[in-house]
């Protein structure tokens, strides 16, 4: 909880005050409902059922933030905060990455993938929600996954665009359940992103050094849109 | 035509980007060529084309014309059935067809999927999978996007088996065919314009995106739907491959009844 105070801090907005005000708000909301809360306020609580209270908190955290109004900058900054606190950001940066690659990294250079990583999925997702801001996602099912949980939601409210389902898998990380994919109708993001990366990677001149050219290169790209 | 197929698929070479899956790209060169030229057609016609058809027809009157759609499309799934041994889905494509087409009113409303008789697709090309066909090479075919050789094929002889089709040809009512098949395509462009337009904004590599998109979801509807995608069985790769050991089964939750027996089932 410390952490989740800290990092408000460090994002917190540069606009105007009702936004920051709102930004607060959000953040009482994560504090109350983050990971490691999940389980305290009504404990005991099975994997399943704690896995399902941690997405229902992130989503209403997710647009919460969305329908603050806020610009893109702003909510980023408040999605970085979410993400580090909800998703395995190590586990799925590595992950994505691939074995081979990591392992020919040097220490400077993991270190370096691994902070632009969160930087750059922030922006990507932040983007992407953005379309969604009118819906909201309703969990549906939950269950066992090999050694977490998964949690079904299906996105509702929406006024244009179409329902979709989206999976969460889970697993444990640090006394708590985090995220660690998403399935978007049937199709895992971080298997997606796997082989984007690993596209990019060799297209890059198979370097470390490529891809994290290539990330930045994205990231300028779409702080121009 | 499953004997062109299994040719087909021995000629491709095992090189190119290993998808998982038994999935290979090995004229990546001329996919992507290919890939940017239907991007192009796609942001000049197709994407325009979807968001008019969405602006000018609301929700319902679109769901209506997919349902017409899927009818039409009924005899294909019926065979493809009945070639993958799968008895029991048929006798509910079939059900689903004479409901529809009656009180249906010629398949415009799903009343089957009220009625408790869910409707899925199903392919040659999946039929193909289900004989133990590898997919072959994975393809970017013009104007049709990614597809895999399999697939290909597959998509080839539901068209030339639609007993549909012959009857419309014999009719002055043919063009309902190509117009069916044009409205199809739109409106399936139209329910993926915000996750292509995602897609493309935020990739490294939108062909490797839409690539392992693209199979992804195919391997989902070759299994119906049964395997998590990134699971075993799936695709080559897990979530947990890359991790240490450590982590142990999460302990069994206690055996859930009702409402959560039921959430539990749908997720699996």
């Amino acid at each position: 909880m410390t952490r989740v105070n800290a990092d408000a801090n460090a994002s917190r907005p540069r606009s105007g005050g009702v936004r920051r005000t709102a930004l607060a708000a959000v953040m009482l909301i994560a504090g109350a409902l983050s990971p490691g809360a999940a389980g305290a306020a009504d404990a005991p609580v099975n994997p399943v059922q704690k896995g399902e209270a941690i997405i229902r908190s992130l989503s209403q955290t997710v647009f919460t933030v969305l329908r603050d109004n806020g610009d893109r900058r702003t909510q980023e900054a408040t999605f970085r905060t979410l993400f580090a606190m909800y998703f395995d950001v190590p586990r799925i940066a590595r992950f994505v990455l691939g074995r081979a690659a990591w392992s020919k990294a040097s220490a400077d250079e993991r270190a370096q993938y691994l902070e632009l990583f969160l930087h750059y999925v922030v922006k990507v997702y932040t983007i992407k929600l953005r379309r969604y801001r009118d819906g909201n996602f309703e969990v549906i099912a939950a269950g066992p996954d090999r050694t977490g949980v998964v949690v079904t939601t299906r996105m509702v409210g929406l006024r244009s665009g179409r329902p979709f389902h989206m999976k969460w898998r889970m697993r444990p990380s640090g006394g708590t359940l985090k995220v660690r994919d998403m399935v978007f109708e049937n199709v895992s993001m971080s298997l997606n992103q796997r082989r984007e990366f690993a596209s990019a990677y060799r297209r890059y001149g198979g370097t470390m050094a490529g891809l994290l050219r290539a990330m930045r290169m994205k990231m300028a790209e779409l702080d121009g849109q | 035509m499953a004997a062109a197929a299994i040719s087909l698929a021995a000629c491709a070479t095992q090189d190119g980007a290993n998808l998982g899956g038994g999935l290979y790209d090995p004229v990546e060169n001329v996919n992507r060529a290919t890939f940017e030229f239907n991007n192009g057609v796609d942001e000049a016609i197709g994407e325009p084309i979807a968001m008019a058809y969405r602006e000018a027809l609301p929700r319902g009157v679109r769901d209506g014309i997919r349902n017409f759609a899927d009818n039409l499309n009924s005899p294909v799934v019926f065979i493809n059935d009945l070639l993958q041994g799968e008895f029991g889905r048929a006798q509910v494509t079939l059900a689903r067809f004479v409901v529809n087409s009656t009180a249906g009113i010629a398949g415009v409303a799903d009343v089957a999927t009220r009625a408790g008789l869910p409707g899925r697709r199903s392919d040659f090309g999946e039929t193909l999978a289900a004989w133990g066909v590898g997919p072959g090479p994975y393809l970017v075919v013009p104007f049709l996007g990614p597809s895999t050789t399999r697939h290909f094929v597959g998509r080839v002889a539901d068209v030339a088996v639609n007993p549909i089709g012959y009857l419309l040809a014999t009719t002055d009512y043919a063009w309902v065919g190509l117009v069916e098949r044009t409205v199809e395509i739109i409106d399936q462009r139209e329910r993926l314009i915000e996750a292509v337009d995602g897609l493309k904004k935020t990739s490294l590599d939108f062909y490797a995106s839409a690539r392992s998109s693209y199979w992804q979801a195919r391997l989902a509807e070759i299994h119906n739907g049964r395997i998590l995608p990134g699971a075993p069985g799936d695709d080559d790769i897990d979530i947990d491959d890359d991790e240490e050991p450590g982590p142990q089964p999460v302990a069994a939750a206690p055996k859930p009844e009702g409402t959560e027996a039921r959430r539990a089932a749908i997720s699996q």
